[in-house]
């Protein structure tokens, strides 16, 4: 299957002048986690804006209110063809470490392809693989919040541990673990929240579930498709034992 | 034995209910040693769950973090309720049908055959697509025990006037 197949061509354009938290707000809106950035100059490739661009804003400490979204986006976003194929556009992500890729043909940016879109291949049979457990693919060094943990420094961490989301211990003792992703920062940004007085606990994700790490990772990747989840903690007798990404998902399907 | 305020009918429902679960039980033990040696890969109810429960990983955190963590148990309760109801089902056999002798093994047989055509391929199930031959013979097997399980002499399940047909003895002895 080419690109072209699985983008999604009703992406979303900022212009670089505008702000961060204007940018985030608009995001959040539109419900995307990436916007494409019109090039400086022509013939380069656009710049791309993700929520994980939200998160290291809000772990250095910026003024979301008045700083540039060009100054804390990607200026020259990797960029792939729209017939390459979509193993190569996947592999370019997962050795790039990023979860967007503009699409560009000639001077024009015609989509973006998300690790979303990837994984919606897999799980409706555009891709074959042997069948899989999640145990396969999740990561189990995850990072740990507490509830009273501050936002910045909760970003900061993540930005270090170069992670996602993290676990949010429990408010009770059987109560289930919460998680705190980059979406949810995106979305303190773009609210004009002060991620230095908010705790972790206000922002928690109010979309998230959890699986077993012996149920079916097409099984996960349905569930993050049609839910809209990122990330699904996963959980044993124990306990929180990892968590399974959509970056998780395409780097073992492409090992 | 009669179970106080329940009719006969009523009586032989519940008795096969409890058979079930029973033979139910009992087709656990045999999964047991043929999962242990790796004759079979993974059990219909643990692939209902594991392979098709996205559903509920969707819609109910809440169940998804209870069953993710309580699998084990959770299974083996929804297996056991299957053989409650099988239970049931089977004591409203017709009596022609409940004193053959081959009945249990044919009703095994027949739950075995319910859940491959219809059951698996409906959920989508890796059972009704990729599994090795031993498997299935391995799950045709263990729906017999439980069928002869359930089964036993059949006689539990056969309404008062096809018992007393059965035994006329008894009925010249006014018992």
């Amino acid at each position: 299957m080419q690109v072209a197949e699985a983008m999604s061509t009703d992406f979303f354009a900022l212009r670089p002048e505008e702000t961060v938290a204007d940018a985030a707000r608009s995001m959040v809106e539109a419900w995307v986690g990436s916007a494409v950035l019109e090039p400086d100059r022509p013939g380069s490739p656009p710049g791309i804006f993700t929520e994980r661009d939200a998160v290291k804003a809000v772990a250095a400490g910026v003024d979301a209110q008045s700083a540039r979204v060009a100054d804390h986006s990607t200026p020259e976003a990797t960029v792939a063809a729209p017939d390459w194929s979509l193993e190569e556009a996947a592999r370019a992500m997962t050795e790039g470490d990023f979860r967007h890729l503009p699409v560009v043909e000639g001077d024009r940016t015609v989509g973006v392809l998300s690790m979303r879109d990837v994984v919606s291949v897999w799980t409706s049979g555009g891709w074959h693989h042997r069948k899989m457990q999640i145990r396969e693919a999740m990561s189990r060094d995850f990072l740990e919040l507490d509830r009273t943990d501050g936002l910045r420094d909760a970003a900061r961490l993540m930005v270090e541990r170069n992670v996602g989301a993290a676990i949010v211990a429990p408010p009770k003792p059987r109560a289930h673990p919460e998680i705190v992703t980059s979406r949810d920062f995106l979305e303190l940004v773009g609210a004009g929240g002060d991620p230095e007085r908010e705790r972790v606990s206000d922002h928690v994700s109010g979309g998230m579930t959890f699986s077993a790490p012996d149920w079916s990772l097409k099984q996960a990747a349905e569930a993050m498709s049609t839910g809209g989840f990122q990330h699904v903690v996963v959980v044993d007798r124990m306990g929180t034992v990892g968590v399974i990404s959509l970056r998780d998902i395409v780097g073992h399907l492409l090992d | 034995m009669a179970v106080p305020g329940l009719d006969e009918r009523n009586e032989r429902l519940a008795t096969g209910m409890v058979r079930g679960v029973m033979a139910a039980m009992t087709m656990t033990g045999l999964r047991q040693i043929t999962t242990g040696l790796g004759l079979v890969d993974q059990t219909p109810p643990d692939a209902v769950l594991k392979q098709r429960g996205f559903g509920v990983l969707v819609r109910s955190p809440r169940l998804a973090y209870f069953l993710a963590r309580r699998q084990v148990a959770v299974v083996e309760l929804a297996h056991w309720g299957f053989g409650a109801g099988g239970g049931v089902a089977f004591a409203l056999l017709p009596p022609s049908l409940l004193r053959r002798r081959w009945t249990g093994v044919v009703y095994g047989l027949a739950t075995w055959v319910a859940f491959e055509v219809s059951v698996a391929p409906v959920l989508g199930l890796d059972q009704a697509k990729q599994i090795r031959p031993i498997e299935r013979l391995m799950f045709a097997l263990d729906h017999v025990l439980y069928g002869v399980v359930l089964a036993g002499d059949g006689r539990w399940a056969l309404p008062e006037r096809g018992r007393l047909l059965r035994r006329p003895w008894r009925r010249i002895a006014g018992r």
